[in-house]
């Protein structure tokens, strides 16, 4: 078996011209001494010859080149491509929308919420009424006429347990000092003209006036509010509330140094000073906070006033008992430990009614005083290390919130993005052949 | 001065030069419509396709970059194009069964080696095609057919062997390869 030193596809790139300077020549040498592949080389001359005489004639004269303007790539609508418009419109639709809607649902539900706290929390502020046209000239009369009905009402409230035991329970109510605005006269028409307070007026009226039973409401009030200067406007709310005929529940106070100065103070004011002790605390500075809140105790004091006449009434029957003397010295001395046992009740329900009544009269107000803080210059210029070591801590904090943004965006929607991505990739998967031959052939 | 380019007359084009494309096309016109004549039975249907094939440069004109000659980019626009033909008509990329007399020769000698390329297979086909009617240099056809050079060069050797068996059943006794 002849050993050839060249590979025979080397003889047609031979023949083709198509190999390296250097290689040629060991392919020349060789061809000079194998007869065999000399024969190769021949064959393949031969079969290239007669391949030569199979020859197509020149492009035809028709044969043109396409004008450029005819050229232009054509934008017929055609159905499939609508309908591909259509398909990839609703793909993003639905990835955005997915994306999208639970976020816009959730922000919904907590403006309603939001919404529905802010009406809820307006419905507790007492708005100032419109003063009546003929309020100043009313204004003498009705204070008279208040003062009168005060008296009256009280006078009502201290009467003997005799006339208490007459059932009315309107007058019980009505004859609670302080109740104002909820009283009636005796003629039982609401007393809503003698209302105190003003501020709260407009509610209480229209409670008045479609409420059969008066009411008995207490108030307290929450306020925070920042000052320029601190011990004056401190002075100001404590002569506010001395003037008001109110005192001090409660006080406390704080200082730190480079820290704004702070006081919380709980005062108890009248309910018919209310608004101007409010308007007063407003004048000292920027209100940061206010909140009214009101608690009605009607019902707690109707329910008191009822035992306690129940109460009075076996005291008195216990009484009458003890008086006749007709029992045995036990039964005398049980009949004692019964009156001293509802004399006990009646105290305490006493209390009971008066602390209520004290909750009535006299609102409650809390609030803060915050000494408005003002920074104070650096006493040495900060060096430019400091801040460029300070620069690159921040860049440090917005990189890290920044991957943490990431992360937290990907473990909130890397599911949905998971299942979107593997949607598109199956629908790509199935329309891609049938989209680059649709391609090819209109290349 | 020496002639432009094909790449230089292409970018030429792209530029909005029309002058370019008509040089291209005087190139080009005879060599791809032989190209697809030899592929493509009906001459009118090859003249159409060779039309086409230019058309889609000028369409493309706008996305052409030099990363490859510009002969081995229309070649295989050109391919492409005669692969879709076929696809359409579902046929197996046939070489076309009778043939016109425009380009001469012995018409049995022609047949003959129309029957003799037939039985290649396809990729020794399109390689003997591109590189003995087409004159595309390995490293064209390389492009065109986006494969390595070394294959290029050993499937038409196969296929020139095997076309001298087809074409000369009685040659000589065959020591090699």
């Amino acid at each position: 078996m002849t050993k050839h030193a060249i590979e025979a596809e080397e003889l047609q790139a031979y023949l083709d011209r198509e190999l390296a300077a250097g290689r040629e020549a060991e392919v020349a040498r060789h061809l000079g001494e194998c007869r065999e592949c000399q024969a190769v080389l021949a064959d393949l001359k031969r079969v290239s010859e007669t391949l030569q005489r199979w020859q197509v004639g020149p492009a035809p004269a028709s044969l043109r080149p396409p004008a450029v303007e005819d050229a232009e790539p054509q934008r017929r609508l055609s159905w499939r491509r609508l309908t591909w418009a259509l398909a990839g419109t609703a793909v993003v639709a639905l990835v955005v929308g997915s994306l999208t809607i639970p976020n816009l649902l959730k922000s919904r539900m907590a403006a309603e919420r939001a919404t529905e706290k802010r009406i809820g929390d307006e419905d507790l502020v007492p708005q100032p009424p419109p003063p009546p046209a003929s309020a100043p000239a009313r204004a003498p009369a009705e204070r008279d006429r208040r003062g009168d009905l005060q008296a009256r009402q009280e006078e009502k409230f201290e009467a003997a347990p005799g006339k208490e035991g007459s059932g009315e329970a309107g007058g019980v109510v009505g004859g609670v000092p302080g109740a104002v605005g909820m009283l009636k006269d005796e003629s039982g028409r609401v007393a809503d003209e003698a209302a105190p307070l003003e501020a709260g007026g407009a509610a209480n009226r229209a409670v008045a006036k479609s409420a059969v039973a008066p009411r008995m409401i207490a108030y307290w009030v929450t306020m925070t509010v920042e000052v320029k200067e601190f011990s004056p406007a401190k002075e100001k709310l404590l002569k506010a509330v001395e003037e008001a005929g109110g005192y001090v529940a409660q006080a406390s106070a704080a200082e730190t140094p480079n820290q704004p100065q702070r006081a919380d103070l709980t005062v108890r004011v009248p309910v018919e000073k209310l608004p101007a002790v409010l308007e007063q605390v407003r004048g000292l500075g920027r209100v940061v906070h206010e909140q009214l809140s009101s608690e009605e105790v009607t019902a707690q004091v109707v329910d008191l006033e009822a035992r306690l006449r129940n109460s009075r009434a076996t005291e008195a029957r216990l009484i009458s008992v003890l008086e006749q003397r007709t029992g045995k010295v036990a039964d005398i001395l049980q009949v004692e430990r019964e009156i001293a046992r509802t004399r006990e009740e009646i105290e305490r329900m006493e209390a009971q009614r008066k602390n209520l009544v004290a909750r009535v009269e006299l609102a409650t107000v809390s609030v803060t005083l915050v000494e408005e803080f003002q920074a104070e210059l650096a006493p040495a210029p900060v060096g430019t290390a400091t801040r460029l070591r300070n620069a690159f801590v921040e860049g440090y904090d917005n990189l890290v919130g920044l991957l943490l943004g990431f992360v937290f965006f990907f473990a909130r929607n890397g599911l949905v993005l998971a299942f979107w991505f593997l949607l598109l990739w199956a629908g790509w998967r199935l329309v891609r052949r049938p989209l680059w031959r649709l391609v090819s052939s209109r290349s | 001065m020496s002639p432009r380019s094909d790449e230089e007359l292409m970018l030429e084009f792209k530029r909005g030069e029309a002058p370019a494309f008509a040089e291209l096309f005087a190139r080009y016109k005879n060599p791809i419509y032989g190209y697809v004549r030899r592929r493509v039975g009906d001459p009118g249907r090859a003249e159409e396709i060779t039309q086409d094939v230019f058309l889609a440069l000028v369409q493309r004109r706008n996305g052409y970059q030099v990363t490859a000659s510009f002969k081995t980019y229309l070649y295989r626009i050109a391919m492409n194009r005669i692969v879709s033909e076929h696809r359409k008509k579902k046929e197996e990329d046939p070489l076309p069964a009778q043939l016109d007399a425009a380009g001469g020769g012995d018409p049995a000698v022609v047949q003959q080696v129309r029957a003799a390329l037939e039985q290649l297979e396809p990729q020794q086909r399109e390689i003997v095609l591109l590189r003995e009617y087409q004159g595309l240099s390995y490293q064209e056809i390389a492009e065109v057919l986006k494969v390595p050079i070394g294959t290029v060069r050993s499937r038409l050797f196969r296929a020139k062997m095997a076309l001298r068996d087809l074409l000369e059943p009685s040659g000589t006794p065959r020591a090699r390869p």
